[in-house]
């Protein structure tokens, strides 16, 4: 019986931490901004160390692990731990309360990994939903009450997000009496026992975490959200989620709604369009840098869908490997974000970075690398990415979508263009405060993930690919 | 001979990249004024072709198959081998590509401004330009040609003068969008029949595949080279820059384009691309005869050079369109002096300009007491018009020989425009050397250069003499 529930301990070690973080929030009295940061440090690290022990242990029914679970798993502790790290020279400079941050840290771990390794649709929309709405407490950190228009937006589409993909859940076990995935699976494979319903379901289950995902047309809330929030809130929504959402998409569709896949196949690849167009161009018509990266996040988005579907060994590794190399990239971007102060404030907009290559050049250039990286121009990791999604593209003989995915590039490497010369070839209107030696570091250490993996990824690939296939 | 001498790919290519690592450590001060960068960049381009020379030696001449090949696994899935490898055609334009920088380096040896940022951008370019032209498959091939846009467009972004940051943009992703076309066409072509270079010509498509794939090829690599429509941008970009290096790093990018299109396309182009190669040898004739008199009608000598250096970009071009693999070798050879050629009148012009500015001198008779300076210039503008000086003089005679064979009409109008152009470069030295009375009195300031970049100019004409004295080397 405990052998049963043992592989949960990651999962219980992240509610204890939160429970630590509240409790020391409410009897201790010398906290600093340090003091959450450095706890729930201690928690990720565990949890993720537990994780990789038990990476092929279930629980029960409801929840699988296996290498393909424990895969995104440890990549969401490994980026929010970054996050974390960051975000603790912004709150330690600025003598801010970090409780509320740290503390939704360690409940969108736990939602995420409960989640991830979810077998039982019931527990995929609450986790996700969970984590979703839990967001509202992240997005209102550090917001004065007139500020909070976008607040009050967010806790409406949140609300409204959860709600759908619950229906689509209640749906389903109205017609089907049962949550879990296999089971659905073996009703849905007999075609005579579709009915609208199902569909039904299934597109408010989907589309509940393609809204989440922020893919177009259900992107509005993203870019909104990202640009108005403080810094570390808008590198963690920007890097970190899209890995759960990735995981149990594929998983869900996988695993419990195979046989509907290819009726939806053509609004993935809609959506997919839609998102890279809409990406493309919304990145060329923002000033706002955080705003930037929402939209070509939206781009990158696209691509991801129209490499993964329809669904199978290659286009699943494909779809990653891009996925991955475009979070790689952005966290880099998001570091690089917090070296860009001037008289303490974090610097936002592309005005506000005029000339900042004459003095800040190593940050100049490593923004440079990251955003080549995202055009996926070689010798860059980019270009890893790009390569498997073109030839996953190539492969299917989708030469239309080839054509979009090159084309809209050109277009979002104009906004990319724009923040370059505004770095390297404007003059200079601003003083920058010296970067601390943290945001130095972990731009280096991304530096040199991305040159060991491009200089030889087949190594690293080959591991990748045995742990993806393990969703099958 | 060295044996297993594929090692000394892996040094050439390694060079540049420990450059790289020096200049961005190495420390400037007001009173070093970027020598010490500069210099790092110098030892590096003066290493590699000690290792160009060591590669040449362990050649065998009067082969024009690959040599000296490096293979290296790059991924599994799909399965992506990268080959590098060098032949007599690709040897002297990697050299002359080196020597080119190398002189761009002497030419910015008093700059003062963002040195460093120069220095290091140089030498990704060249990295990228030896990978470029070491590659053997297709891959490898795609990526140094798309990776090099970067340093280039930072370099002309930041030390080109570049008032009009439109044109800028447009040059960049016109690049980039040729680079794309030809990325979508290899991945095309690789999972079609894992073709290589070497084979690229035995492969089969279905008729539409075939012309998308070898239309985006050709496009691809026309979009490096100054010809309608791709003109403008690159003229634009060319004739704002008054940093020799970053002008000689510029007029290097066309060769990537000629250089794709031989390795590509070695004997015949494709079935379905040979009935528009009529039209594109009529665009390029077309835009050699304007570019020649846009070079003609403007003073400004940046033009006059820009002018040049298409035209003859564009004969190189034809020859190589020619359904002939005999001219490859002196296509590259005639490139090799060509190059060099340039990149020296570039530096000496660039540093009369200067000098001319600082001095408040007038336009004319400038050389009339700067004798050193004249008869350099000199030398290298009657070598570039054609004089018997370079192996330019024999090599471009075999070239135009069979252009002349394949078609005089066409051959008639392209000597034409070679003269022109010509023309263009001796009416420029004819006023730096002599004045009209009114300014004679004013030019007795006698203009100087600095002793390291006369003894390299020195060098580098006994260097075209040599290439001269042995014009067919690459021969058995």
């Amino acid at each position: 019986m405990l052998t049963d529930y043992i592989a949960l301990l990651p999962e219980f070690v992240l509610a204890l931490g939160m429970l630590t973080l509240v409790l020391v929030n409410a009897f201790r009295h010398s906290n600093t901004p340090k003091t959450f940061y450095t706890l729930s440090r201690i928690f990720i690290f565990i949890s993720a160390a537990l994780t990789a022990l038990f990476y092929n242990q279930n629980i029960g029914e409801y929840l699988h692990n296996n290498a393909y679970t424990t895969l995104f798993k440890m990549l969401l502790y490994f980026f929010t731990f970054i996050i974390c790290y960051l975000s603790a020279k912004r709150f330690v400079s600025k003598g801010l309360p970090s409780f509320s941050f740290y503390t939704m840290m360690l409940f969108n771990l736990l939602s995420y990994s409960v989640a991830i390794s979810s077998w039982n649709v019931l527990l995929l929309c609450l986790s996700l939903s969970a984590a979703f709405v839990g967001n509202i407490f992240l997005v209102k950190i550090e917001k004065p009450e007139e500020e909070r228009r976008h607040v009050l937006y967010y806790i409406l589409l949140s609300t409204v997000v959860a709600l759908i993909m619950l229906s689509g859940a209640a749906m389903l076990y109205y017609h089907l009496k049962t949550f879990d995935y296999r089971v659905i699976e073996e009703f849905l494979s007999v075609r005579s026992n579709l009915i609208w319903q199902h569909h039904f379901a299934f597109t408010c289950v989907v589309g509940g975490i393609l809204l989440m995902m922020g893919v177009a047309p259900l992107h509005f809330w993203f870019s909104n959200v990202v640009g108005k929030s403080i810094l570390p809130v808008a590198a963690y929504l920007s890097v970190v989620p899209v890995f759960a959402y990735f995981s149990c998409l594929v998983n869900v569709c996988v695993n419990a709604f195979y046989p509907l896949l290819g009726w939806f196949n053509t609004v993935f690849i809609v959506f997919g369009i839609l998102s890279i167009f809409i990406g493309a161009i919304g990145a060329n018509s923002e000033n706002n840098l955080r705003k930037i990266f929402a939209f070509s996040g939206l781009y990158y988005i696209g691509v991801t869908l129209l490499a993964l579907f329809p669904i199978n060994d290659n286009s699943l590794m494909s779809a990653f490997t891009y996925l991955l190399v475009y979070v790689v990239a952005i966290c880099g971007i998001y570091t690089i974000f917090y070296g860009y102060r001037s008289k303490g404030k974090y610097l936002y907009n592309l005005d506000d970075i005029k000339g900042v290559a004459t003095q800040r050049p190593f940050l100049s250039a490593a923004i440079l690398v990251f955003m080549i990286s995202l055009i996926g121009t070689p010798p860059l990791l980019g270009f890893l990415g790009k390569l498997s999604v073109i030839n996953s593209l190539v492969i299917g003989h989708r030469y239309a979508l080839l054509a979009v995915v090159l084309f809209s590039m050109l277009i979002l490497a104009y906004a990319y263009l724009k923040i370059i010369t505004v770095v390297y070839f404007e003059p200079r209107n601003n003083a920058f405060d010296i970067v601390d030696r943290g945001v130095y570091w972990c731009m280096v250490i991304n530096i040199i993930i991305m040159l060991i993996a491009i200089i030889n990824p087949k190594y690293l690939m080959h591991d990748v690919e045995l742990m993806l296939v393990a969703v099958f | 001979m060295i044996e297993n001498a594929e090692f000394l790919l892996t040094i050439l290519m390694s060079v540049p990249l420990l450059g790289i690592f020096f200049s961005a450590i190495s420390k400037e001060n007001p009173e070093s004024a970027g020598r010490n960068v500069l210099s790092v960049g110098i030892l590096t381009v003066i290493t590699n072709l000690v290792i160009l020379m060591l590669i040449g030696n362990n050649l065998i001449h009067g082969s024009a198959s690959l040599q000296i090949m490096k293979k290296f696994e790059w991924l599994n899935t799909p399965k992506i081998e990268f080959l590098f490898a060098v032949d007599t055609f690709s040897l002297p334009l990697i050299a002359a590509v080196h020597i080119a920088i190398l002189l761009g380096f002497f030419g910015v040896l008093n700059n003062s401004y963002r040195q460093k940022t120069l220095v290091i951008l140089a030498l990704v370019f060249l990295e990228m330009m030896i990978g470029y032209l070491l590659a053997g498959d297709l891959f490898s091939f795609y990526i140094f040609f798309e990776a090099m846009l970067l340093p280039l467009f930072l370099l002309v972004g930041i030390l080109g003068d570049m008032h009009r940051q439109d044109i800028l943009y447009r040059f960049f992703l016109y690049n980039l969008l040729g680079a794309s076309l030809l990325f979508m066409a290899l991945c095309i072509l690789f999972n079609h029949q894992h073709v290589t270079i070497q084979t690229i010509n035995t492969v089969v498509l279905s008729r539409n595949l075939e012309m998308i794939v070898w239309g985006a090829i050709f496009i691809a690599f026309l979009s490096r080279i100054p010809i309608w429509p791709f003109h403008y941008w690159i003229s634009s970009v060319n004739v704002n820059i008054s940093n020799p290096l970053v002008f000689i790093i510029a007029n290097i990018l066309p060769l990537t384009g000629v250089y794709g299109l031989i390795r590509f396309f070695p004997l015949t182009a494709p079935g379905i691309i040979a009935p528009y190669l009529l039209v594109l040898e009529i665009i390029s004739i077309i835009t050699m005869v304007v570019i020649a008199l846009i070079g003609f009608s403007h003073r400004d000598v940046q033009y006059k050079i820009f002018s040049y250096m298409t035209v003859y970009y564009i004969l190189y071009l034809l020859g190589a369109l020619l359904p002939t693999d005999a001219l490859l070798s002196n296509i590259g050879f005639s490139i090799f002096s060509w190059l060099i050629i340039v990149a020296a009148i570039e530096v000496i012009i660039s540093h009369i300009e200067k000098e001319r500015q600082q001095l408040g001198l007038p336009e004319y008779g400038i050389l009339k007491n700067a004798k050193t300076i004249s008869f350099a210039l000199s030398f290298f503008v009657l070598a570039a018009v054609g004089l018997p000086l370079s192996s330019m003089f024999l090599n471009n005679m075999f070239i135009f020989a069979g252009l002349l064979t394949y078609n005089l009409k066409m051959a008639m109008f392209i000597l034409f425009a070679i003269i022109l152009s010509s023309v263009n470069l001796l009416q420029h030295l004819f006023y730096l050397k002599y004045s009209d009375n009114e300014n004679s009195e004013k030019n007795v300031v006698a203009i100087d250069m600095p002793s390291p970049i006369i003894i390299v100019l020195g060098a580098t004409i006994l260097l075209i003499i040599t290439s001269f004295i042995n014009p067919l080397w690459y021969m058995e």
